[in-house]
């Protein structure tokens, strides 16, 4: 099911839009305080702890529609709403986890924007009545990490961070938190978990982290381009922000990931519901390499089914793709070209889930290996015409039976391909050609 | 086991977070980085210093893919397989790597100070792939050519006490 070009090719407008979260497209160096303020930085957690009250924050940040940007699309301002307005420790965590192969959007704001996620971070403390806020961030990212800490002693120096911020009583203290190589600490109870020491599985959920969060305290989980959007929706407001994307459900920008077979796989910042599938890999990451035709995308990393065919004209926001049948989730681009096998694809990504499984849930912890297992065997020449109807049966022991999304998304990879290749899974079992574990592009 | 200044530093973690465990992680970190691996009495004196069991630490230090409880590496290379690297050439770049240093994905040199390893996880550099880490620093952009000077770079890179002295890990 080769995808063919649209027979009418459109004229393609550009969205008339400046980039805002990654203002210098390309900037390799990063942006410190001076140069911060002196465009803006800092002016909404200004306004916001000297003008307005903590609940009015959260009005704004609803008005604003802001979702969730590291998958769920869960709107921001209700679930800091959410936390009890009760006396106490409160803590606004941000995930900065990022490890869905394929995402690499929030590396680029800590690298090189490090203030607009801690001005985001404080935002957001304030706004649920907290005083300590962490930034978990994956500990990889080491780079990241050490610039997140210079700019938060660059803040406190200059008195933006610290106790009795600018004389207003307000109390902010942001907290850099390494991991230490996990993909389920990218799930927001498996990170409480961490940050807590202890070994990382997800928590039963009632009660949820508003609730019972941190420390058992009342804890709200963002993702860091979530907050790196806050500081902008306080210094402009939100009726501005309601004229970026499409209101009222589906507003702001958004930056898009895009790697695999492209000519410039990057991030790329626009509007969403401004393009499709289709206009963003021609019209900014390059195009396809060699202008070959487009297998299929994974639009959220691995874990969301792969989109083909019409699915590519649908235009890139939370509703429109959930409607073309697949799901945004992160914005995580992956572009596959007709000449990648579906079985070898398949199988890397089952590796992934496999070796991330935590390791609590059964279904999870024996389903992913069932499905590595059978894929590889598949891929390199011992599959069985049984086989598609067994992963689809395994599949289906995972799904909505385990404790967090990991379970369920590693049945993606399996259950789309399957409906989109399965004439290819087919004729490659029956062939008997083996893949030997790799391929190549050349 | 742990040096005098690694104890202290983790002290100052125990006394940072507004609850003591959550130091054990870094804590693990940072013991790691002192003796180059996380043997058990490591672990042992780490749980003491944050006030925890050995039983808890060792879920941590068993857990995580940075912590490495297997025996000391001056070096280890990871290379990212993952779809995104995987679709620009990751297989080719392993298999190059692994000719070139003589080592099977997975294997520790004789003098056991460099080791290959086909990663589990993404690194988030897939706009510049296929890529591999040495310890903490990422190297990208991995093409045939390049990729040959890094295993030159590996071979030539030996201190005067015999250890490789590329960029070390840290907490």
């Amino acid at each position: 099911m080769i995808d063919e070009k649209p027979t009418e090719e459109k004229a393609f407008t550009p969205p008339d839009y400046k980039p805002i979260l990654l203002p210098d497209p390309g900037r390799r160096t990063p942006m410190w305080l001076e140069e911060y303020r002196s465009r803006g930085g800092y002016e909404g957690w200004t306004k916001a702890i000297k003008e307005m009250e903590p609940a009015a924050v959260i009005e704004e940040v609803k008005a604003a529609g802001l979702r969730g940007r590291g998958g769920a699309g869960f709107p921001a301002g209700l679930k800091w709403g959410f936390v009890p307005k009760i006396p106490g420790p409160k803590y606004m965590v941000c995930n900065a986890d990022e490890s869905e192969p394929g995402t690499f959007k929030d590396r680029e704001i800590m690298e090189i924007y490090p203030h607009e996620l801690i001005e985001g971070v404080a935002i957001g403390s304030y706004a649920i009545g907290g005083e300590e806020a962490f930034i978990y961030i994956r500990g990889e990212y080491t780079v990241a990490a050490d610039r997140l800490e210079t700019a938060i002693e660059e803040a406190t120096k200059a008195g933006l961070l610290g106790e009795n911020v600018m004389g207003t009583g307000v109390t902010s203290k942001v907290y850099v938190f390494r991991g230490a190589g996990a993909y389920i600490c990218g799930e927001e109870t498996a990170l409480l978990e961490s940050l807590e020491g202890k070994r990382p599985m997800p928590r039963s959920r009632p009660p949820f982290p508003a609730v019972e969060g941190l420390y058992r305290r009342p804890t709200c989980v963002n993702n860091a381009e979530t907050l790196a959007n806050v500081p902008h929706i306080l210094r402009n407001g939100q009726e501005w922000y309601n004229t970026i994307g499409i209101a009222p459900r589906n507003t702001g920008p958004k930056i898009f990931c895009v790697s695999g077979r492209v000519n410039k796989p990057g991030n790329y910042e626009l509007p969403l519901g401004s393009v499709t599938f289709r206009e963003l890999i021609e019209h900014y990451a390059g195009g396809v390499i060699d202008g070959r035709p487009i297998k299929g995308v994974l639009p959220a990393g691995i874990s969301a089914p792969i989109a083909t065919r019409v699915q590519l004209d649908a235009k890139l926001d939370y509703d429109s793709v959930a409607a073309a049948g697949t799901m945004l989730g992160s914005a995580s681009l992956i572009v596959l070209d007709d000449t990648v096998p579906i079985p070898w694809a398949a199988a890397r990504m089952l590796e992934f889930f496999r070796n991330e499984s935590c390791g609590k849930c059964t279904p999870c912890r024996e389903g992913t290996q069932w499905l590595h297992k059978t894929l590889v065997r598949i891929q390199n020449g011992g599959g069985r015409e049984e086989d598609l109807d067994l992963l689809l049966s395994v599949s289906s022991e995972i799904s909505g039976k385990v404790l967090c999304a990991l379970g369920d998304f590693a049945t993606s990879p399996v259950v789309a391909t399957i409906r989109n290749f399965r004439s290819e899974y087919e004729d490659h079992i029956r062939s008997g050609y083996s893949f030997n574990s790799r391929w190549s592009p050349e | 086991m742990l040096s005098e200044e690694t104890r202290d530093k983790i002290l100052t973690e125990v006394r940072k977070y507004p609850q003591t465990r959550t130091a054990l992680l870094p804590a693990l970190k940072l013991a790691q980085y002192d003796v180059g691996w996380l043997p058990p009495e490591a672990i042992a004196e780490v749980a003491d210093l944050v006030g925890v069991s050995a039983a808890s630490a060792n879920e941590l230090a068993t857990f995580y893919s940075m912590l490495n409880t297997h025996h000391r590496v001056d070096m280890k290379v990871e290379v990212c397989v993952q779809l995104p690297c995987a679709l620009r050439g990751a297989d080719r770049l392993l298999e190059q790597l692994a000719e070139g240093l003589g080592l099977a994905p997975g294997e520790t040199s004789a003098d056991g100070k460099l080791e290959l390893h086909r990663t589990h996880e993404c690194f988030g550099s897939c706009n510049r792939a296929p890529m591999c880490r040495l310890n903490d620093e990422y190297r990208e952009d991995l093409t045939p050519e390049v990729t040959r000077l890094l295993i030159d770079e590996l071979k030539a890179a030996r201190g005067t006490n015999g250890r490789i002295v590329l960029p070390q890990a840290r907490a």
